[in-house]
Protein backbone atom coordinates (compact mmCIF):
# COMPACT_ATOMS: atom_id res chain seq x y z
CA UNK A 1 0.00 0.00 0.00
CA UNK A 2 1.46 3.28 -1.03
CA UNK A 3 1.31 6.36 0.99
CA UNK A 4 1.01 9.92 -0.41
CA UNK A 5 1.04 11.48 3.22
CA UNK A 6 2.65 10.24 6.35
CA UNK A 7 2.99 12.05 9.12
CA UNK A 8 5.37 10.24 12.17
CA UNK A 9 5.32 11.45 15.12
CA UNK A 10 5.32 14.88 14.13
CA UNK A 11 5.55 17.37 16.99
CA UNK A 12 5.41 21.38 16.05
CA UNK A 13 6.33 23.73 19.29
CA UNK A 14 6.97 27.25 18.37
CA UNK A 15 9.53 30.14 19.79
CA UNK A 16 6.68 30.89 22.21
CA UNK A 17 6.25 27.74 23.50
CA UNK A 18 3.13 27.08 21.85
CA UNK A 19 2.39 23.57 20.78
CA UNK A 20 0.57 23.30 17.56
CA UNK A 21 1.38 19.75 16.81
CA UNK A 22 1.83 17.29 19.35
CA UNK A 23 3.28 13.45 18.35
CA UNK A 24 0.74 13.21 15.56
CA UNK A 25 1.48 9.82 13.49
CA UNK A 26 -1.42 9.38 10.90
CA UNK A 27 -1.13 8.47 6.94
CA UNK A 28 -3.31 9.44 3.76
CA UNK A 29 -3.88 6.01 1.15
CA UNK A 30 -2.85 7.58 -2.61
CA UNK A 31 -5.79 8.07 -3.88
CA UNK A 32 -7.77 8.15 -1.07
CA UNK A 33 -9.88 11.26 0.60
CA UNK A 34 -9.20 12.21 4.02
CA UNK A 35 -10.24 14.49 6.48
CA UNK A 36 -8.57 16.37 9.10
CA UNK A 37 -11.61 17.62 11.24
CA UNK A 38 -11.05 19.51 14.74
CA UNK A 39 -11.78 23.21 15.85
CA UNK A 40 -9.65 25.84 15.99
CA UNK A 41 -6.36 25.60 17.30
CA UNK A 42 -6.26 21.97 16.51
CA UNK A 43 -2.91 21.71 14.55
CA UNK A 44 -4.77 21.49 10.82
CA UNK A 45 -3.19 24.64 9.71
CA UNK A 46 0.13 23.91 11.03
CA UNK A 47 -0.17 20.07 9.46
CA UNK A 48 -0.68 22.41 5.71
CA UNK A 49 2.11 24.95 6.75
CA UNK A 50 4.53 21.84 6.77
CA UNK A 51 3.44 20.14 3.88
CA UNK A 52 3.51 23.26 1.81
CA UNK A 53 7.52 23.57 3.23
CA UNK A 54 6.69 26.68 5.54
CA UNK A 55 7.21 24.99 8.82
CA UNK A 56 9.59 22.34 10.03
CA UNK A 57 8.51 20.13 12.49
CA UNK A 58 10.46 19.86 15.78
CA UNK A 59 9.96 16.34 16.29
CA UNK A 60 9.20 13.47 13.96
CA UNK A 61 8.89 12.80 10.05
CA UNK A 62 6.76 14.04 7.39
CA UNK A 63 7.01 12.42 3.79
CA UNK A 64 5.27 14.22 1.15
CA UNK A 65 4.86 11.90 -2.05
CA UNK A 66 7.17 9.62 -0.37
CA UNK A 67 10.15 12.24 0.38
CA UNK A 68 10.84 14.01 2.92
CA UNK A 69 9.65 17.37 3.13
CA UNK A 70 12.88 18.23 4.72
CA UNK A 71 14.65 16.75 2.23
CA UNK A 72 16.44 17.38 -1.58
CA UNK A 73 13.32 15.82 -3.48
CA UNK A 74 10.82 18.27 -1.30
CA UNK A 75 10.85 21.15 -4.69
CA UNK A 76 9.65 18.24 -7.08
CA UNK A 77 7.34 16.34 -5.05
CA UNK A 78 5.61 20.06 -4.18
CA UNK A 79 5.31 20.64 -7.84
CA UNK A 80 2.78 17.97 -7.67
CA UNK A 81 0.52 18.85 -5.01
CA UNK A 82 -2.28 21.85 -5.12
CA UNK A 83 -2.89 23.73 -2.28
CA UNK A 84 -6.17 25.69 -1.30
CA UNK A 85 -5.40 28.29 1.35
CA UNK A 86 -7.42 29.41 4.24
CA UNK A 87 -9.31 32.52 3.69
CA UNK A 88 -6.17 34.41 2.12
CA UNK A 89 -6.25 37.94 1.58
CA UNK A 90 -6.73 38.98 -2.57
CA UNK A 91 -4.58 41.32 -4.51
CA UNK A 92 -6.01 44.58 -5.01
CA UNK A 93 -3.62 45.15 -8.11
CA UNK A 94 -3.55 42.26 -9.45
CA UNK A 95 -6.35 40.17 -11.21
CA UNK A 96 -7.67 37.01 -11.44
CA UNK A 97 -5.93 36.40 -14.91
CA UNK A 98 -2.04 37.32 -13.80
CA UNK A 99 -2.84 35.71 -10.75
CA UNK A 100 -3.42 32.58 -12.80
CA UNK A 101 -0.90 33.56 -15.61
CA UNK A 102 1.46 33.63 -12.53
CA UNK A 103 0.60 30.27 -11.35
CA UNK A 104 0.95 28.64 -14.91
CA UNK A 105 4.27 29.83 -15.18
CA UNK A 106 5.41 28.40 -11.84
CA UNK A 107 3.46 25.28 -12.89
CA UNK A 108 4.54 25.55 -16.47
CA UNK A 109 1.26 24.50 -17.79
CA UNK A 110 -1.07 25.96 -19.26
CA UNK A 111 -3.62 27.35 -16.69
CA UNK A 112 -6.72 27.56 -19.61
CA UNK A 113 -7.92 24.14 -18.35
CA UNK A 114 -8.35 24.86 -14.55
CA UNK A 115 -10.02 28.48 -15.19
CA UNK A 116 -12.56 26.24 -17.60
CA UNK A 117 -13.36 23.90 -15.12
CA UNK A 118 -13.75 26.39 -12.24
CA UNK A 119 -15.95 28.27 -14.68
CA UNK A 120 -13.71 31.46 -14.37
CA UNK A 121 -12.83 32.75 -17.40
CA UNK A 122 -15.32 35.70 -17.57
CA UNK A 123 -13.48 37.16 -14.54
CA UNK A 124 -9.90 36.99 -15.50
CA UNK A 125 -9.89 40.45 -16.01
CA UNK A 126 -11.53 41.00 -12.69
CA UNK A 127 -9.09 42.46 -9.71
CA UNK A 128 -9.11 39.88 -7.35
CA UNK A 129 -9.72 41.77 -4.60
CA UNK A 130 -13.32 42.83 -6.29
CA UNK A 131 -14.07 39.27 -6.54
CA UNK A 132 -16.73 38.13 -4.56
CA UNK A 133 -15.96 35.63 -1.65
CA UNK A 134 -17.09 33.00 -3.45
CA UNK A 135 -14.96 33.02 -6.75
CA UNK A 136 -11.95 34.25 -5.02
CA UNK A 137 -12.55 30.44 -3.16
CA UNK A 138 -12.99 29.58 -6.76
CA UNK A 139 -9.72 30.90 -7.80
CA UNK A 140 -8.08 29.51 -5.46
CA UNK A 141 -9.06 25.94 -6.57
CA UNK A 142 -8.22 27.12 -10.00
CA UNK A 143 -4.31 27.73 -9.10
CA UNK A 144 -4.51 24.65 -7.02
CA UNK A 145 -5.32 22.70 -9.82
CA UNK A 146 -3.33 24.38 -12.84
CA UNK A 147 -0.59 21.86 -12.13
CA UNK A 148 -2.89 19.16 -12.53
CA UNK A 149 -1.68 17.73 -9.16
CA UNK A 150 -1.38 14.25 -7.69
CA UNK A 151 -2.32 16.00 -3.97
CA UNK A 152 -4.66 18.46 -3.57
CA UNK A 153 -4.44 20.15 0.00
CA UNK A 154 -7.32 22.01 1.03
CA UNK A 155 -7.65 24.50 4.09
CA UNK A 156 -11.06 25.21 5.35
CA UNK A 157 -11.70 25.99 1.67
CA UNK A 158 -15.41 27.06 2.90
CA UNK A 159 -14.33 28.64 6.03
CA UNK A 160 -16.81 32.31 6.16
CA UNK A 161 -18.80 31.78 3.22
CA UNK A 162 -22.61 31.92 2.44
CA UNK A 163 -24.43 28.84 3.32
CA UNK A 164 -25.44 28.75 -0.90
CA UNK A 165 -22.00 29.86 -1.86
CA UNK A 166 -20.94 27.14 0.24
CA UNK A 167 -22.78 24.65 -1.22
CA UNK A 168 -22.04 25.52 -4.69
CA UNK A 169 -18.20 25.31 -3.76
CA UNK A 170 -18.60 21.82 -2.37
CA UNK A 171 -19.70 20.47 -5.78
CA UNK A 172 -16.66 22.03 -7.37
CA UNK A 173 -14.29 20.56 -4.22
CA UNK A 174 -15.65 17.63 -4.84
CA UNK A 175 -15.40 17.37 -8.66
CA UNK A 176 -11.42 18.64 -7.96
CA UNK A 177 -10.73 15.36 -5.53
CA UNK A 178 -11.85 13.04 -8.01
CA UNK A 179 -9.22 10.62 -8.99
CA UNK A 180 -6.23 12.29 -6.88
CA UNK A 181 -5.20 12.47 -3.16
CA UNK A 182 -6.85 14.70 -1.15
CA UNK A 183 -6.52 15.96 2.28
CA UNK A 184 -9.02 18.62 3.83
CA UNK A 185 -8.90 20.22 7.09
CA UNK A 186 -12.01 21.66 8.50
CA UNK A 187 -14.04 22.03 11.22
CA UNK A 188 -17.24 21.19 9.87
CA UNK A 189 -18.11 17.68 10.28
CA UNK A 190 -21.16 17.98 7.59
CA UNK A 191 -18.32 18.98 4.94
CA UNK A 192 -15.84 16.30 5.96
CA UNK A 193 -18.52 13.36 5.69
CA UNK A 194 -20.43 14.88 2.40
CA UNK A 195 -15.81 14.98 0.72
CA UNK A 196 -13.86 12.55 2.67
CA UNK A 197 -14.17 8.86 2.82
CA UNK A 198 -12.16 8.81 6.22
CA UNK A 199 -12.11 10.57 9.05
CA UNK A 200 -8.97 11.90 11.44
CA UNK A 201 -10.21 13.95 13.97
CA UNK A 202 -7.65 15.93 15.89
CA UNK A 203 -7.85 18.06 19.03
CA UNK A 204 -5.12 20.54 20.57
CA UNK A 205 -2.41 18.96 17.85
CA UNK A 206 -3.01 15.75 19.15
CA UNK A 207 -4.85 12.98 16.86
CA UNK A 208 -7.48 11.35 18.80
CA UNK A 209 -8.16 7.76 18.32
CA UNK A 210 -10.90 7.34 16.00
CA UNK A 211 -12.86 4.76 17.66
CA UNK A 212 -12.49 6.57 21.16
CA UNK A 213 -13.67 10.20 19.26
CA UNK A 214 -16.50 7.72 17.91
CA UNK A 215 -17.69 6.52 20.91
CA UNK A 216 -17.61 10.09 22.82
CA UNK A 217 -19.92 11.67 20.45
CA UNK A 218 -22.08 8.89 20.64
CA UNK A 219 -22.29 9.45 24.35
CA UNK A 220 -21.77 12.79 25.31
CA UNK A 221 -25.10 14.82 24.87
CA UNK A 222 -24.49 18.27 22.88
CA UNK A 223 -26.45 21.10 22.25
CA UNK A 224 -26.91 22.74 18.57
CA UNK A 225 -26.46 26.26 18.43
CA UNK A 226 -27.39 28.86 15.44
CA UNK A 227 -26.78 31.94 15.34
CA UNK A 228 -27.20 34.79 12.67
CA UNK A 229 -23.28 35.63 12.52
CA UNK A 230 -22.84 31.70 11.10
CA UNK A 231 -20.91 29.14 12.85
CA UNK A 232 -17.70 30.84 12.60
CA UNK A 233 -18.22 33.75 15.10
CA UNK A 234 -19.80 31.01 17.40
CA UNK A 235 -17.15 28.61 17.48
CA UNK A 236 -15.10 31.80 18.31
CA UNK A 237 -17.26 32.90 20.75
CA UNK A 238 -17.95 29.55 22.23
CA UNK A 239 -13.74 29.34 22.73
CA UNK A 240 -13.91 32.74 24.85
CA UNK A 241 -16.30 30.88 27.05
CA UNK A 242 -13.94 27.85 27.00
CA UNK A 243 -16.46 25.52 25.47
CA UNK A 244 -15.80 22.92 22.71
CA UNK A 245 -18.26 23.23 19.37
CA UNK A 246 -18.16 21.89 16.08
CA UNK A 247 -19.27 23.33 13.53
CA UNK A 248 -22.20 20.89 11.45
CA UNK A 249 -23.38 22.78 8.10
CA UNK A 250 -24.80 26.04 9.66
CA UNK A 251 -24.79 24.88 13.21
CA UNK A 252 -22.39 24.33 16.02
CA UNK A 253 -22.52 21.11 18.28
CA UNK A 254 -21.74 21.83 21.82
CA UNK A 255 -20.65 19.00 24.41
CA UNK A 256 -22.49 19.51 27.24
CA UNK A 257 -23.20 17.28 30.54
CA UNK A 258 -26.73 18.45 31.06
CA UNK A 259 -28.30 19.98 28.27
CA UNK A 260 -31.31 21.34 30.33
CA UNK A 261 -29.41 22.58 33.01
CA UNK A 262 -26.85 24.36 30.89
CA UNK A 263 -28.51 25.61 27.74
CA UNK A 264 -29.96 28.59 29.18
CA UNK A 265 -27.11 29.77 30.73
CA UNK A 266 -25.23 28.77 27.49
CA UNK A 267 -27.21 31.17 25.27
CA UNK A 268 -27.72 34.16 27.47
CA UNK A 269 -23.61 33.95 27.68
CA UNK A 270 -23.46 33.71 23.83
CA UNK A 271 -26.12 36.65 23.57
CA UNK A 272 -24.38 38.91 26.67
CA UNK A 273 -21.33 38.80 24.14
CA UNK A 274 -23.64 39.75 20.80
CA UNK A 275 -24.18 36.66 19.36
CA UNK A 276 -27.58 36.18 17.96
CA UNK A 277 -28.26 32.72 18.75
CA UNK A 278 -31.56 31.80 17.06
CA UNK A 279 -31.79 28.30 17.48
CA UNK A 280 -30.62 26.18 20.70
CA UNK A 281 -32.01 22.62 20.86
CA UNK A 282 -30.59 19.32 22.49
CA UNK A 283 -28.61 16.80 20.04
CA UNK A 284 -30.39 13.23 20.36
CA UNK A 285 -29.26 11.62 17.78
CA UNK A 286 -25.36 11.60 16.85
CA UNK A 287 -24.06 12.57 13.75
CA UNK A 288 -22.83 9.87 11.83
CA UNK A 289 -19.30 9.75 10.34
CA UNK A 290 -19.87 7.44 7.11
CA UNK A 291 -17.52 5.44 5.71
CA UNK A 292 -15.00 5.65 8.51
CA UNK A 293 -11.83 3.62 8.26
CA UNK A 294 -9.69 2.05 10.96
CA UNK A 295 -6.90 4.51 11.69
CA UNK A 296 -3.95 3.51 10.58
CA UNK B 1 19.23 29.34 1.43
CA UNK B 2 17.45 27.44 -1.12
CA UNK B 3 16.31 28.99 -4.06
CA UNK B 4 15.60 28.55 -7.86
CA UNK B 5 16.31 31.24 -10.10
CA UNK B 6 13.26 30.67 -12.50
CA UNK B 7 10.91 30.67 -9.80
CA UNK B 8 12.66 33.40 -8.13
CA UNK B 9 12.35 35.51 -11.61
CA UNK B 10 8.48 35.09 -12.41
CA UNK B 11 7.81 36.16 -8.58
CA UNK B 12 10.16 39.17 -8.96
CA UNK B 13 8.34 40.43 -11.79
CA UNK B 14 4.81 39.77 -9.96
CA UNK B 15 6.33 42.12 -7.05
CA UNK B 16 7.67 44.70 -9.63
CA UNK B 17 4.43 44.93 -11.55
CA UNK B 18 2.56 45.29 -8.03
CA UNK B 19 5.48 47.95 -6.73
CA UNK B 20 4.83 49.75 -10.03
CA UNK B 21 1.08 50.09 -9.64
CA UNK B 22 1.49 51.12 -5.65
CA UNK B 23 0.75 54.83 -6.47
CA UNK B 24 1.92 55.75 -2.94
CA UNK B 25 4.72 53.40 -3.03
CA UNK B 26 6.01 54.90 -6.14
CA UNK B 27 5.40 58.34 -4.75
CA UNK B 28 7.45 58.04 -1.55
CA UNK B 29 9.65 56.33 -3.32
CA UNK B 30 10.39 58.62 -5.82
CA UNK B 31 9.79 61.94 -3.92
CA UNK B 32 11.88 61.44 -1.83
CA UNK B 33 15.23 60.73 -3.48
CA UNK B 34 14.02 63.72 -5.85
CA UNK B 35 14.28 66.35 -2.86
CA UNK B 36 17.73 64.99 -0.69
CA UNK B 37 19.16 63.58 -3.79
CA UNK B 38 18.65 65.92 -6.15
CA UNK B 39 17.23 69.50 -5.61
CA UNK B 40 18.60 69.94 -2.00
CA UNK B 41 22.54 69.35 -3.80
CA UNK B 42 21.59 71.10 -6.93
CA UNK B 43 20.50 74.17 -5.12
CA UNK B 44 23.68 73.70 -2.37
CA UNK B 45 26.30 73.40 -5.12
CA UNK B 46 24.76 76.11 -7.48
CA UNK B 47 24.45 78.51 -3.91
CA UNK B 48 27.74 77.69 -3.05
CA UNK B 49 29.67 79.27 -6.26
CA UNK B 50 27.45 82.06 -5.64
CA UNK B 51 29.91 85.50 -4.16
CA UNK B 52 27.72 85.14 -0.41
CA UNK B 53 29.67 81.72 -0.02
CA UNK B 54 33.24 81.04 0.23
CA UNK B 55 36.00 80.34 2.89
CA UNK B 56 34.71 78.77 6.22
CA UNK B 57 36.57 79.01 9.21
CA UNK B 58 36.91 75.43 10.98
CA UNK B 59 37.43 75.46 14.47
CA UNK B 60 40.91 74.59 15.77
CA UNK B 61 39.69 71.65 17.55
CA UNK B 62 37.50 70.15 14.70
CA UNK B 63 40.26 71.30 11.75
CA UNK B 64 42.01 68.87 13.87
CA UNK B 65 39.88 65.84 12.58
CA UNK B 66 40.90 63.84 9.66
CA UNK B 67 37.62 64.43 8.24
CA UNK B 68 37.84 68.56 8.17
CA UNK B 69 41.57 68.92 6.88
CA UNK B 70 40.73 69.23 3.02
CA UNK B 71 37.57 72.14 4.10
CA UNK B 72 37.81 74.87 3.01
CA UNK B 73 35.38 76.37 1.35
CA UNK B 74 31.29 76.15 1.82
CA UNK B 75 31.23 73.84 -1.10
CA UNK B 76 34.22 71.39 0.36
CA UNK B 77 31.79 71.16 3.38
CA UNK B 78 29.09 70.65 1.36
CA UNK B 79 30.59 68.03 -1.04
CA UNK B 80 32.48 66.29 2.00
CA UNK B 81 30.60 66.73 5.36
CA UNK B 82 26.61 67.40 4.51
CA UNK B 83 26.13 65.51 0.96
CA UNK B 84 27.24 61.77 2.09
CA UNK B 85 24.98 61.98 4.85
CA UNK B 86 22.04 62.32 2.44
CA UNK B 87 23.40 59.79 -0.04
CA UNK B 88 23.44 57.49 2.90
CA UNK B 89 19.83 58.91 4.29
CA UNK B 90 18.31 58.30 1.26
CA UNK B 91 19.57 54.98 0.10
CA UNK B 92 18.56 53.94 3.63
CA UNK B 93 15.15 54.98 3.78
CA UNK B 94 14.22 54.48 -0.15
CA UNK B 95 14.41 50.62 -0.10
CA UNK B 96 12.84 50.47 3.51
CA UNK B 97 9.66 52.43 2.21
CA UNK B 98 9.47 49.38 -0.49
CA UNK B 99 9.84 46.82 1.77
CA UNK B 100 6.71 47.84 3.45
CA UNK B 101 4.27 47.43 1.00
CA UNK B 102 6.36 44.10 -0.59
CA UNK B 103 7.19 42.39 2.23
CA UNK B 104 5.22 43.65 5.51
CA UNK B 105 1.69 44.51 3.92
CA UNK B 106 1.58 41.05 2.30
CA UNK B 107 1.56 39.60 5.37
CA UNK B 108 -0.77 41.62 6.81
CA UNK B 109 -3.44 41.45 4.17
CA UNK B 110 -2.83 37.35 4.53
CA UNK B 111 -1.84 37.65 0.89
CA UNK B 112 1.23 35.40 1.49
CA UNK B 113 -1.18 32.71 1.16
CA UNK B 114 -1.46 32.89 -1.95
CA UNK B 115 2.11 33.00 -2.95
CA UNK B 116 2.92 30.03 -0.09
CA UNK B 117 0.05 28.21 -1.91
CA UNK B 118 2.18 28.23 -5.48
CA UNK B 119 4.62 25.51 -6.19
CA UNK B 120 7.45 27.72 -4.65
CA UNK B 121 9.50 27.74 -1.21
CA UNK B 122 9.55 30.44 1.32
CA UNK B 123 13.22 31.11 -0.13
CA UNK B 124 12.11 31.75 -3.24
CA UNK B 125 9.53 33.97 -2.33
CA UNK B 126 11.48 35.74 0.18
CA UNK B 127 14.54 35.87 -2.62
CA UNK B 128 12.22 37.85 -5.29
CA UNK B 129 10.99 40.31 -2.88
CA UNK B 130 13.87 41.03 -1.63
CA UNK B 131 15.48 41.62 -5.39
CA UNK B 132 12.46 43.37 -6.16
CA UNK B 133 12.89 46.04 -3.31
CA UNK B 134 16.85 46.31 -4.64
CA UNK B 135 16.00 46.50 -8.15
CA UNK B 136 13.01 49.28 -7.42
CA UNK B 137 15.20 51.05 -4.83
CA UNK B 138 18.56 51.14 -7.48
CA UNK B 139 16.37 52.45 -10.41
CA UNK B 140 15.09 55.46 -8.64
CA UNK B 141 17.97 56.12 -6.45
CA UNK B 142 21.20 55.61 -9.11
CA UNK B 143 19.33 57.08 -11.42
CA UNK B 144 18.98 60.17 -9.36
CA UNK B 145 22.06 59.77 -8.41
CA UNK B 146 23.36 60.10 -11.88
CA UNK B 147 21.79 63.98 -12.00
CA UNK B 148 23.53 64.61 -8.90
CA UNK B 149 27.06 63.03 -10.57
CA UNK B 150 26.74 65.51 -13.65
CA UNK B 151 26.30 68.37 -11.29
CA UNK B 152 28.86 67.46 -9.51
CA UNK B 153 31.83 67.44 -12.24
CA UNK B 154 30.26 70.18 -13.68
CA UNK B 155 30.01 72.54 -10.82
CA UNK B 156 32.55 71.44 -8.91
CA UNK B 157 36.62 70.51 -8.30
CA UNK B 158 35.37 67.31 -7.28
CA UNK B 159 36.57 64.93 -10.12
CA UNK B 160 35.49 61.59 -10.92
CA UNK B 161 37.01 59.52 -8.17
CA UNK B 162 34.42 61.78 -5.58
CA UNK B 163 31.49 60.54 -7.88
CA UNK B 164 32.90 57.15 -8.46
CA UNK B 165 33.31 56.66 -4.34
CA UNK B 166 30.42 58.18 -3.80
CA UNK B 167 28.54 55.78 -6.16
CA UNK B 168 30.06 53.02 -4.32
CA UNK B 169 28.94 53.99 -0.67
CA UNK B 170 25.12 54.73 -2.45
CA UNK B 171 24.64 51.01 -3.60
CA UNK B 172 26.13 49.59 -0.52
CA UNK B 173 23.76 51.88 1.80
CA UNK B 174 21.15 50.00 -0.54
CA UNK B 175 22.54 46.89 -0.04
CA UNK B 176 22.64 47.36 3.40
CA UNK B 177 18.94 48.91 3.54
CA UNK B 178 17.60 45.86 2.05
CA UNK B 179 19.37 43.48 4.16
CA UNK B 180 17.79 45.78 7.22
CA UNK B 181 14.12 45.36 4.74
CA UNK B 182 14.61 41.30 5.60
CA UNK B 183 14.95 41.45 9.27
CA UNK B 184 12.29 44.39 9.47
CA UNK B 185 10.18 41.62 7.41
CA UNK B 186 11.02 39.23 9.96
CA UNK B 187 10.44 40.90 13.19
CA UNK B 188 7.51 43.92 12.62
CA UNK B 189 3.99 42.12 12.97
CA UNK B 190 2.01 45.17 11.17
CA UNK B 191 3.26 48.38 9.23
CA UNK B 192 3.18 50.34 12.21
CA UNK B 193 6.14 48.36 13.99
CA UNK B 194 7.54 48.12 10.61
CA UNK B 195 7.83 51.76 10.73
CA UNK B 196 8.86 52.31 14.12
CA UNK B 197 11.49 49.54 13.57
CA UNK B 198 12.82 50.81 10.41
CA UNK B 199 13.89 54.00 12.47
CA UNK B 200 15.75 51.96 14.55
CA UNK B 201 17.40 49.80 12.18
CA UNK B 202 18.85 53.30 11.14
CA UNK B 203 20.74 54.36 13.54
CA UNK B 204 23.66 52.13 13.38
CA UNK B 205 24.22 53.16 9.72
CA UNK B 206 23.91 56.83 10.52
CA UNK B 207 26.13 56.78 13.36
CA UNK B 208 28.79 54.81 11.39
CA UNK B 209 28.52 57.60 8.88
CA UNK B 210 28.85 60.11 11.73
CA UNK B 211 31.77 58.11 12.58
CA UNK B 212 33.44 58.20 9.04
CA UNK B 213 32.87 61.74 8.10
CA UNK B 214 34.90 63.03 10.66
CA UNK B 215 37.64 60.49 11.31
CA UNK B 216 38.03 59.61 7.34
CA UNK B 217 39.92 62.12 5.08
CA UNK B 218 39.33 62.47 1.51
CA UNK B 219 37.54 60.20 -0.62
CA UNK B 220 38.83 57.74 1.06
CA UNK B 221 35.56 58.04 3.74
CA UNK B 222 33.13 56.82 0.78
CA UNK B 223 35.13 53.15 0.25
CA UNK B 224 35.30 52.88 3.95
CA UNK B 225 31.50 53.74 4.91
CA UNK B 226 30.78 51.37 1.74
CA UNK B 227 32.67 48.74 3.11
CA UNK B 228 30.82 48.71 6.45
CA UNK B 229 27.56 49.36 4.74
CA UNK B 230 28.21 45.87 2.80
CA UNK B 231 29.16 44.34 6.28
CA UNK B 232 25.87 45.30 7.97
CA UNK B 233 24.01 44.02 5.11
CA UNK B 234 25.78 40.63 5.80
CA UNK B 235 25.48 40.35 9.11
CA UNK B 236 21.82 41.62 8.81
CA UNK B 237 21.18 38.83 6.39
CA UNK B 238 23.28 36.02 8.32
CA UNK B 239 21.07 36.88 11.37
CA UNK B 240 17.91 36.43 9.26
CA UNK B 241 18.62 33.50 8.09
CA UNK B 242 20.10 31.68 11.02
CA UNK B 243 18.53 33.41 14.08
CA UNK B 244 14.75 34.75 13.09
CA UNK B 245 13.97 32.30 10.21
CA UNK B 246 11.49 32.59 7.42
CA UNK B 247 8.96 31.17 10.23
CA UNK B 248 8.50 34.29 11.75
CA UNK B 249 7.81 35.33 8.19
CA UNK B 250 5.11 33.08 7.35
CA UNK B 251 3.37 32.32 11.13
Amino acid sequence: MEFAIEFHAVSKRFPGGAVALDNATWRVETGSRVCLLGPRGAGKTTTIRILQGALRPTGGSVTLLGVSVLGPGYREARRRVGIVPQVAGMYTDLSAGEYLALAGRLYNRNPDPATRALDLHEYLHARMSELSASFQRRLALAVALVGRPEVLLLDEPTAGLEPLAASDLLVYLDRAMEDRTALLCTHSSAEATQLCRRIIPMRAGRVVDEAAWEDERRLKPRLRLSARQGPDRLLAELDNLSRHGEADGESVLVEVTDPREEAAELVGALVRAGVDVYECSPVSVPVEVAGAEAPP
Amino acid sequence: MNVRLSQVQYLFWKEVRQLTRNQVAMLTSLLMPAFLLVLAPLLALLASRTSGYGPVSVPALTARLPGFEAVRTAQDYFLYETLPLLFVLVSLLTPMLVAIPTLIVERERRSLELLLALPVLVDDIVAAKLAAILATAVATTLSMFLVDAVVILTLTPAGTAYVVGTAFLVFSTLVASVGGSLLLGLMARDVRTATMRGALFCVVPLFLTGLCIVAVPGTARFWVLGVLMLGLACGAVSTGLRLLTYERYVV
